[in-house]
């Protein structure tokens, strides 16, 4: 009887061995198969990457809502609450679930086959904000940082924000370089391009469960630096100055010029910034604490030579 | 005696789990164990027949998948009731953010796949158990069109590729398709 009790245990010990062998062999084949679900499309979705190049797209990286513009120092374009690569994201998304700026992935809450273990719950990740290619099924004992979060108007406004572009203002000043030098103490013109892109009202709005804000982003004042530490506020694009026109010959701008001209002869690169102040108000009437912004044109140059008097 | 049987059942297991054919484990109990173990056998399921019902039901949740799948395309209705019926996560998340990915865009699904799918393996002693799909899709004639002109997408279309599907078995019984991937660079 002890001897076939040894027996006994040496089978089961032989066949768990064997069995060892035999999974060893399957499930890391298995756990290939899985664990990178994403590599591929769904199989009824072969072409599911055909937007991939396109901005605004959830899970494409640098894609829409980059607001920065060229030569801009001040506000930056996110400064929204849920950040990915310096990309504002919602904070929520439908079908991914609550973002944690920590990991740069979204979290939710999900059934698995399986019962996770004693004291976790099943959610299911998609990281690299939002990349579905990085997904996975993780069991986690308390919710990750942001879940569950109810909608934010600020970052509703701050996510309308990132889908318009604030653009800086497009310079231009007589007198022009590459027309002629201006005189010493003549006045000089100051002018941008007064579209919307430059100047204002842009309008978006964004949406998350139930609660919509709309902004309005516009321009309040631009301000010109003369390339000399003189700077010069104007409320507006201002007046395009006419060379055809000789009544203007030697007169100052109506609403933005430099009117006392420069005390010295030299050449200057005349810059601008404007300041946006972007209102926002959800679908309720409650309107929030402005937004600023702030974007910072490339220069542009200005030669200025003597006033040389001429006698006979 | 005691000994016997329990090798026996121990290679049993093997040759399940090495996913030989069943009937031989089958065959053998039935004829040296039965008037034995009478009373076991008759509360347990015959694992030939359990197996092909895991097979039919994973076959049948595959295809369920592929038809709700199809109509919420159609509809441009990512959150279409039908298609937590055969999915579970995170391929029922990937469907449903393609859909609606199509949906922002204008798009929609159109045409009709063709779909001929068989079992590659099945692993029910496994937690969770799990049947293995493979399928040549057809994915030539459906396509991904603009809803308002049925323009193609530019970049879209499909073809006959190897698509691999995991069915896996949920608590409450129910059998639902949790992963899968097409293979473009595995035509059929």
């Amino acid at each position: 009887m002890l001897s076939r009790a040894a027996t006994t245990r040496r089978a089961i010990a032989g066949v768990g061995l064997a069995l060892l062998l035999v999974l060893g062999a399957t499930v890391p084949a298995a756990a290939a198969l899985r664990a990178d679900p994403g590599a591929g499309c769904p199989p009824d979705q072969p072409d599911c990457s055909v937007w991939d190049d396109e901005p605004g797209n959830p899970g494409d990286p640098g894609g829409g809502g980059d607001n920065g513009g060229g030569g801009d120092e001040g506000g930056g374009g996110g400064g929204g609450v849920c950040q990915w690569n310096g990309r504002t994201i919602p904070c929520y998304d439908e079908d991914l679930g609550w973002f944690n700026n920590g990991d740069g992935c979204y979290y939710k809450l999900t059934e698995a086959p399986d019962p996770p273990p004693e004291g976790q719950q099943w959610y299911l990740k998609t990281c690299n904000g939002g990349d579905l290619g990085a997904q996975e099924m993780v069991t986690l004992a308390d919710p990750p940082p942001g879940f569950g979060a109810p909608p934010d108007p600020e970052e509703l406004a701050r996510r309308a924000l990132a889908s318009i572009k604030l653009l800086p203002a497009r310079l231009k000043v007589a007198p022009r370089k590459d027309v002629g030098p201006g005189l010493v103490g003549l006045p000089v013109w100051m002018w941008a391009t007064p579209t919307p892109s430059y100047f204002g009202p842009l309008t978006a709005s964004a949406s998350d469960r139930g609660l919509t804000v709309s902004i309005e982003a516009k321009v309040d004042r631009i301000v010109w630096n003369m390339g000399n530490g003189d700077k010069v506020p104007c409320e507006g694009p201002g007046t395009p100055y006419d060379a055809k026109d000789k009544a203007l010959a030697g007169r100052a701008s109506p609403d933005c010029g430099y009117d006392e001209g420069y005390p010295k002869a030299g050449t200057y690169r005349v810059g601008a910034t404007t300041y946006w102040t972007v209102r926002w108000w959800t679908d309720g009437g409650v309107e929030g604490e402005p937004i600023q912004q702030t974007r910072t044109s490339g220069t542009v140059p200005i030669q200025i030579n003597e006033l040389q008097v001429v006698t006979r | 005696m005691r000994g016997r049987q329990l090798r026996r059942a121990a290679i049993c297991l093997l040759a399940v789990v090495a996913a030989m054919p069943v009937t031989a484990c089958t065959s053998g109990r039935e004829t040296v164990e039965r008037p034995t173990v009478a009373r076991d056998d008759e509360q347990r399921t015959d694992p030939d027949v359990e197996r092909q019902a895991a097979e039919k039901a994973a076959l049948d949740a595959y295809s369920g998948y592929l038809a709700a799948s199809r109509a919420a395309g159609v509809r441009s209705d990512p959150r279409a009731p039908e298609l937590s019926r055969f999915l579970g996560d995170p391929l029922l998340t990937r469907v449903r953010v393609s859909i609606r990915e199509a949906k922002e865009r204008g798009a929609m699904r159109t045409g009709t796949l063709k779909s001929d799918p068989t079992v590659t393996a099945v692993s029910l002693d496994a937690k969770p158990a799990t049947v293995e799909i493979q399928d040549c899709l057809d994915t030539t004639s459906y396509r991904l069109v603009y809803a308002k002109d049925k323009r193609p997408v530019p970049g879209s279309g499909g073809g006959r590729h190897l698509a691999t599907a995991t069915a896996s078995r949920y608590p409450d019984g129910r059998w639902l398709i949790n992963y899968g991937a097409t293979h473009l660079d595995q035509p059929c």
